[in-house]
């Protein structure tokens, strides 16, 4: 654990430490070898993380973000690479010798002991003395707010408690990095909104690292300072929420970081994009992969108009097959030509909606420099 | 679909229940005699088939009849625990139903068999004898057969896989999730082991212990086969009110009151266990409250 | 084992049992043994000219009682029939026997109570002593002993015994005695009685390689012929203090109960060196090593046990059982099953049907004056108590 002393005599030292990256992958591989043959599962992955930072590993189920996890956290060996934890090659350390703790999908609680025995278990690894346990014991328990609980089982408990616990039993350490592995996946929706709160509000004031894995763009995006897309084993993009959701580098991050158009160029009149690769849409029309290139905008980026209108921009024209309200915003679900659909997003009390009926002709126009041209 | 199921298990209790039942009757009764028809008068009920049944040797019999089982008990769980944590968390899912095959193989052949086997093993110029020559270990006689040692071998030898089968299946069981926290938050293998999967496999070693000691102390043909003379067990005592005794209403009321030492002992082994917990859970609840509180 | 055929005594059995046949009082497990035994058998011309006289045996027996059904049911001792006697039985008659088998009196006697008549066996086979208790729960049904024409086949001195005066109810089957044996190796001084035998059994190198049989009666025996008491009293303070004896005097020197110690290989691989046996057992050692081991009937008193044929209450198949009985008395049938039980029968002159220089004939074939000091115990009011001084006895072997 890092330590926060301030005298002169250990500044130095303290930055040195306080410096490195909490963690850092270096070209880290993972294979798979099953009764039908090996799978690349993590492959050449390189990332650091810095101390202090609520990390996401963001992708779909089976593209290596938990493996990932797991090398961090030594539960799973590396097949290649190097993983450095506080500076340190911890690569070939086992599990419980690094300091890092993981917070598991379904909690993992042992369900022979106590809240209180739970919580401890770490610390009577580190042989804390009684007293001292006691009280950082219950110190992390009221961090979670489950001290009235010590007592308890944890099969006496709900979801939402077992988690805290979990919790308060992995933070009890003060690891330098936490592991989250989709830890509100089993909770409804309203927890785990209360939670993401909660767990943002805790690794505020406890200043650690976190690392989470989820395949819930809303949630980590929510929590993050920066966010590492994945994809089947590879690393498609890192940055903090705005940069992803802005400019994103694939296609696959378009799809997997909020709601995207995609529209074939061929469709488009006018001018289509610019940036960030900056190519105008009549010089695609000649270029012979025309047809295999896509216009990317948000839905709140379009702008809706009734009737077939003219502009100085770029434009699609189709008509309404559909309208959904929801609340402030409305989402009107408009087909163009090749029967290619692109929602559009617009203030519930934009006057263009009142026209905006099922089978309404409509024009839809945007920015070039909300659009992002990509490969299809 | 309910109604069905409720008859079924009705039908099997009936079943299971009537000889048990009949036992209990037939305890109270008084026996025929040489000269008159039947096995059993129950014209006549009383407690005297009980009275004589607590008289020597009953009890001494008993006392050794409890160090058997509970040594022999004791023996099965140590051999079954790490043969049933090797099956479980050891072997993968198709090796695992082989070994388990293996363990519960001994009882397709026939349970005299497998004891006369034994015993053609250990007889005193037998298949031990010489193979222990074989080896240059030069014996002149091997006489563990008929003693109580021998007992402890049948035992320990016709009981084991009914330790390992319920400990097997609890280790099994245990969520690997688990053992990969306890590594997590710093556990050396072997503590994960003392705190984690021992603690949880307990249900196994209670399991176990209940499925042998129970039929152990009641066995009768093991000790005979095994131990001779010097094995003399409770059960033996038992079945020779039924055949030479040919009195079936005393051996009725020894079987009873065996089976009601054995609920006792069972239920006294759990008041314990559980006892122990409640009493140790209570314990540290009030101390950690007053430490709280201050 | 000699199998060559002797055409020159045509009645005379040309087959020996062989050695190391198990022979017990019940053949206890010589199933493997009996099996190889058969095999051997079934392959010599020897063999074809057994089964012609015993399949003559069986028509000559069928033809005597005429009308008979189509089945038989026995319920004996387990491998206490030669399997020659049911198949040529089978093969003469084209009557199949059912069998079923049990281990001791008792078991039988259970099973016929709780049956009450409709267990179904026509044949079966208690020891004498159990006989008058058979008898008053109506367990038997009386012999008509005109049916039986064989019967006048009997020895008469093991007829008419007390436990069936006049024969009313049974047929001996077969006889023997219980005595003991011992290692001549380990105990080089003479054995002659009871008293003889609880003496040796203190001495050093014999001391805890003793076996007594598995019988409460056999083993209160001892006392009480050493004490000169009556076997069959019913005086509960003689019968505690004869106990007593045993359990001072040989409890702490006793290895086993073991009702086969010949045969169960105890006495050949040295676990016991000194038995009290059923004399077939004891031949089965002597058989072993013949030269190591010495039989004794021993003074003042020893038992006389006959174990015999009788017809079950509810039998159905009366006729053919007469049938059957009277084939099994015939000398060459008796001959038979002599080789392989190893206990002599109570047929007259089955001797002659025997092969010669029969080994150890002795321990089968009874002397005047042996057969004088031996008596029966018969089941009587007393068996409770017994019961329960058999097992304060077992109790005091095992602690």
């Amino acid at each position: 654990m890092t330590t926060h002393t301030h005298t002169d005599d250990d500044a130095v030292a303290s930055v040195s430490v306080a410096s490195a990256p909490a963690v850092v992958l270096d070209g880290v591989s993972k294979v798979f070898r099953g009764p039908t043959g090996a799978k690349t599962v993590v492959d050449d992955l390189t990332l650091t993380i810095r101390q202090g930072e609520f990390f996401s590993l963001l992708g779909p189920s089976g593209c290596g973000k938990t493996t990932t996890l797991r090398m961090i956290a030594g539960l799973e060996k590396v097949d290649g690479g190097r993983i450095y934890l506080g500076g340190r090659d911890e690569t070939d350390l086992p599990a419980h010798s690094r300091n890092v703790n993981t917070v598991f999908q379904n909690y993992a609680l042992f369900p022979h002991m106590s809240v209180f025995d739970n919580v401890a278990y770490g610390l009577r690894r580190q042989h804390v003395a009684k007293a001292g346990l006691r009280q950082r014991v219950m110190e992390a328990l009221a961090l979670v707010h489950m001290e009235t609980y010590a007592m308890h089982r944890p099969t006496q408990l709900s979801g939402g408690q077992q988690q805290r616990v979990a919790l308060a039993r992995s933070i009890v350490t003060q690891p330098l990095v936490l592991l989250l592995d989709e830890p509100l996946a089993a909770l409804d929706l309203k927890l785990r909104e209360s939670m993401q709160e909660e767990l943002k509000r805790l690794q505020r004031e406890l200043q650690l690292t976190f690392v989470f894995v989820t395949h819930d763009q809303a949630e980590a995006f929510a929590m993050s300072d920066r966010v590492a897309v994945m994809e089947a084993g590879t690393l498609v993009q890192v940055g903090s929420p705005e940069e992803l959701y802005l400019n994103p580098a694939t296609r696959f991050v378009t799809t997997f970081v909020g709601r995207a158009n995609f529209i074939p160029v061929g469709l488009v009149e006018g001018v289509a994009v610019s940036s960030p690769h900056a190519v105008a849409a009549r010089e695609l029309e000649d270029a012979h992969s025309a047809d295999a290139t896509l216009v990317f905008v948000r839905p709140e980026r379009l702008q809706l108009h009734l009737g077939e209108i003219e502009a100085s921009g770029p434009l699609v024209r189709g008509w309404v097959v559909d309208r959904t309200f929801a609340g402030g915003l409305t989402t009107v679900k408009v087909r163009l030509a090749d029967d290619v659909d692109v929602l559009v997003t617009s203030d519930s009390a934009a006057p263009e909606l009142g026209g905006a009926v099922v089978n309404a002709t409509v024009t839809l126009t945007w920015d070039v420099s909300d659009a992002t041209l990509l490969d299809r | 679909m309910r109604g069905f199921v409720g008859l079924t298990y009705t039908w099997f209790a009936l079943w299971f229940m009537a000889p048990a039942a009949i036992m209990l009757v037939y305890s109270f009764g008084r026996t025929a005699g040489l000269t008159q028809r039947g096995l059993v008068n129950l014209h006549h009920l009383g407690l005297g088939n009980f009275l004589q049944a607590l008289r020597y040797p009953t009890g001494t019999v008993l006392v050794i009849s409890i160090e058997n089982a509970v040594l022999a008990t004791a023996l099965c769980g140590l051999i079954a625990y790490p043969v049933a944590y090797f099956i479980a968390r050891k072997l993968g899912p198709r090796s695992r139903v082989i070994v388990l095959l293996l363990v519960v193989l001994p009882f397709w052949t026939d349970y005299l068999l497998r004891m006369l086997g034994w015993r053609i093993f250990l007889s005193p110029l037998g298949l031990l004898y010489g193979a222990l020559n074989a080896l240059g270990w030069h014996v002149t006689y091997i006489s563990i057969l008929d003693t109580r040692s021998a007992v402890m071998v049948g035992l320990v030898y016709n009981y084991l896989p009914l330790f390992i089968l319920p400990l097997a299946v609890v280790l099994e069981r245990i969520d690997s999730q688990l053992l990969q926290a306890a590594d997590d938050l710093g556990a050396t293998r072997w503590t994960v082991f003392r705190t984690v999967t021992f603690p949880m496999s307990m249900s196994g070693v209670v399991a176990g212990t209940v499925l042998v000691f129970v039929p152990m102390l009641g066995d009768y043909v093991t000790p005979t086969l095994m131990g001779g003379a010097r094995g003399l067990m409770i059960g033996s005592l038992v079945a020779s009110e039924f055949t030479e005794g040919q009195n079936w209403s005393l051996g009725a009321a020894m079987a009873i009151l065996l089976i009601l030492l054995l609920v006792a002992i069972v239920a006294m082994a759990w008041l314990f266990v559980t006892g122990i917990r409640l009493v140790a859970f209570r314990l540290r609840s009030r101390a950690l409250a007053r430490e709280w509180a201050t | 084992m000699t199998m060559e055929p002797d055409n020159h005594d045509g009645e005379r059995l040309r087959i020996l049992a062989p050695a190391g046949h198990p022979l017990t009082r019940r053949g206890f497990i010589s199933l493997a043994a009996a099996g190889a035994g058969a095999l051997m058998m079934s392959s010599t011309p020897a063999f074809a000219g057994t089964m012609n006289a015993l399949e003559a045996a069986a028509r000559k027996s069928l033809k005597q009682i005429g009308k008979t059904t189509k089945s038989l049911y026995l319920y004996t001792w387990g491998q206490y029939d030669n399997p020659t006697t049911f198949s040529a039985w089978k093969s003469a008659t084209g009557i199949p026997i059912q069998i079923g088998s049990y281990d001791s009196n008792e078991a039988l006697i259970a099973k016929l109570e709780l049956a009450k008549g409709t267990a179904g066996y026509d044949i079966i086979v208690p020891t004498g002593g159990y006989v008058p208790e058979m008898a008053a729960k109506g367990l038997l049904m009386p012999l008509d002993k005109s049916k039986i024409p064989n019967f006048r086949n009997l020895d008469p001195s093991l007829l008419n015994f007390p436990w069936d005066r006049g024969n009313k109810y049974t047929v001996p089957k077969d006889f023997g005695t219980t005595g003991f044996i011992y290692d001549k190796t380990v105990i080089t001084k003479k054995l002659h009685s009871w008293q003889d035998f609880v003496d040796a059994a203190a001495l050093p190198q014999v001391a805890g390689r003793v076996s007594l049989l598995d019988a409460p009666d056999n083993v209160l025996a001892i006392a009480l012929w050493i004490e000169g008491v009556d076997w069959n009293t019913t005086n509960a303070a003689k019968l505690r203090a004869a106990n007593a004896y045993l359990i001072k005097k040989l409890a702490p020197y006793v290895k086993n109960l073991d009702s086969y110690p010949g045969a169960t290989g105890g006495l050949v691989d040295g676990s016991y060196v000194l038995s009290q046996a059923w004399n077939g057992d004891a031949r089965a050692a002597l058989l072993k090593d013949p030269t190591r081991f010495e039989w004794v009937i021993p003074t003042p008193k020893s038992e006389i046990w006959v174990d015999n044929w009788a017809l079950a209450k509810g039998a159905k198949n009366v006729d053919t059982a007469y049938a059957f009985l009277n084939y099994v008395l015939d000398p060459i049938v008796s001959a038979n099953e002599m080789t392989y039980t190893g206990y002599n029968t109570a047929v007259k002159n089955v001797k002659n049907y025997l092969p010669k220089n029969l080994p150890e004939a002795d321990v089968i074939f009874l002397t005047a004056a042996q057969r004088k000091r031996l008596e029966s115990y018969i089941v009587n009011s007393s068996y409770n108590l017994r019961t329960q001084l058999y097992d304060n006895f077992k109790a005091a072997i095992a602690s």
